[in-house]
């Protein structure tokens, strides 16, 4: 009960510092504001136009399912990357030869732009859902893969030599010595591959797919509707909050607690 | 048999060049060594290939014992658990019944409170008593030291200490300590190996058959004269000219 207690205190706690960080949000809104009241609705619509705009499309066109099939492209191409980087990663990450022969390999997938991997993938699969996952996931790979594998590199020897001596298994090394190293180099990582994430999913599909909210921004240019386009915008950044404040962070924040701000 | 016998052909951290050689050491249930020697003499290298921490090049190691526990210079406690988590990992692998932890933790002076906090929260000294409560939870026979009270204060060096003799002859423990405190050594030990040389061998074997229950510290103070004015002691606490 006390337990309950302390854990619902701590989420208002938590909730309840989101002001400052709306505050600033507000900020940014009133300059766009006065953009508008400057330029004029063709160039730049007003925050409310855009809302409206946006709103209208989801309750009139369907757009609700423009989202749900963007979300569900960047979850599958985000959730491999994540689960296959992180464990490829860390797995060599214990061997000094395995990172010194996938190093240059990472590089080198970093180093291709996603536009030309947009453009490949539109060849290898066509006009469909696997075009932006895999688009997403070939991008995002390598950062997490460089992260879990610098994470396990970089891990305590002395912490090791302890396990060792008490005799820990592989599994409750990996569990109780291994894992809370990693999980400080994968954290940003993860965060970081969700943003691109989102970014690259609408790109891919405004270059190649009929639904999702890049195909529907990919409309909204043909008709010149600027206010759709930054609604639109405004959709993916609050989609891109909520997963990151509401999901990642409170788990950052209970995996790391024991470090003292 | 001896619970422990490490016998040292050669070792090195780099394959041409020895950093150990001709090294024997012999140690027996409820039997504690001391190596002494200045700082980097390699007392550290001996303990962790006496562990098994390093693979010998050429020698042999054999053990008898059925749980060893290792104090490290540092606490190496893992700062992402509690007190009690810390304590009861080196149960993990064990069949020991966990609720002994909070019994351990009070014998080495730690209140419940303690326990639930986290090792960046603790002093120095609170820390160290942590690890110690890891070490002997598992009731250990064979237990490493390498000068873990080093960083403490006089006062409280002496109580581990005491906490740890007393430990010991609860449970007739053999214990292989590393210290370049020769007070600790002869207050401590049965036998005292003075480390030398380059590569680093024995060069010294000093007995101290005295019980250890009528060591009084004016037994402590002569004996450590005594151990001072040894040739060989003296040697190898001289830097050494590169």
């Amino acid at each position: 009960m006390q337990n309950l207690k302390q854990i619902l205190a701590n989420i208002l706690t938590y909730l309840w510092s989101g002001w400052g960080g709306a505050a600033s949000l507000f900020i940014l809104l009133t300059v766009w504001e006065y953009g508008h009241l400057k330029m004029g609705s063709l160039i730049l619509p007003s925050p409310k136009e855009s809302i409206i705009a946006l709103a209208f499309a989801i309750v009139n066109e369907n757009a609700i399912f423009d989202i749900a099939i963007t979300f569900k492209r960047a979850f599958y191409g985000f959730g491999a990357a994540v689960i296959l980087g992180s464990a490829s990663g860390i797995i060599s990450g214990k061997s000094m030869t395995m990172s010194m022969a996938l190093r240059p390999i990472v590089t080198f997938t970093m180093g291709v732009p996603p536009i030309a991997w947009i453009i490949l993938a539109l060849m290898w699969f066509g006009n469909d859902d696997m075009t932006a996952a895999f688009t997403v996931f070939v991008v995002v790979f390598p950062i997490i893969f460089a992260s879990a594998m610098q994470g396990m590199r970089m891990r305590s020897t002395e912490l090791d030599e302890m396990a060792d001596i008490y005799k820990l298994s592989q599994t409750q090394k990996f569990i109780h010595i291994h894992m809370p190293q990693i999980i400080s180099y994968l954290f940003p990582a993860w965060i970081v591959a969700l943003g691109m994430s989102w970014k690259i999913v609408v790109m891919a599909e405004l270059l190649g797919t009929e639904h999702g909210i890049g195909a529907a921004m990919a409309m909204a240019r043909v008709n010149i509707d600027t206010a759709v386009t930054m609604g639109w915008i405004l959709m993916i950044i609050f989609n891109l909050l909520l997963i990151e404040y509401l999901f990642l962070e409170p788990i950052k924040r209970y995996v790391e607690r024991w470090k003292i701000p | 048999m001896s619970i422990l016998h490490l016998n040292i052909d050669e070792f090195g951290y780099i394959p041409i060049r020895p950093n150990v050689e001709n090294t024997n050491i012999a140690l027996e249930s409820g039997e504690i060594i001391a190596l002494i020697g200045a700082s980097g003499s390699g007392k550290t290298t001996l303990l962790k290939l006496a562990a098994g921490l390093l693979e010998l090049d050429k020698g042999k190691l054999n053990h008898n014992f059925n749980r060893q526990a290792y104090l490290f210079q540092e606490t190496r406690l893992l700062p992402w658990k509690s007190c009690l988590d810390n304590i009861t990992l080196s149960l993990m692998p064990t069949k020991i019944n966990i609720n002994l932890a909070t019994q351990y933790a009070k014998q080495m002076g730690l209140t419940e409170e303690d326990l639930v906090k986290y090792p960046s929260e603790l002093s120095g000294g609170m820390r160290q008593r942590v690890a110690l409560a890891r070490a002997f939870i598992i009731q250990p026979d064979l237990l490493f030291l390498d000068e873990p009270f080093s960083a403490l204060d006089f006062t409280l060096r002496a109580e581990m200490q005491q906490l740890l003799l007393s430990q010991m002859h609860e449970s007739n423990m053999a214990i292989l300590m590393v210290t370049h405190d020769l007070n600790e050594a002869i207050l401590m030990a049965d036998e005292i190996l003075v480390l030398g040389g380059d590569p680093v061998h024995i060069v010294k074997s000093i007995l101290v058959t005295q019980p250890r229950n009528e060591r009084d510290p004016e037994f402590v103070f002569f004996e450590t004269q005594k151990l001072m004015q040894m040739p060989e002691v003296v040697a190898s606490f001289v830097i050494r000219d590169e």
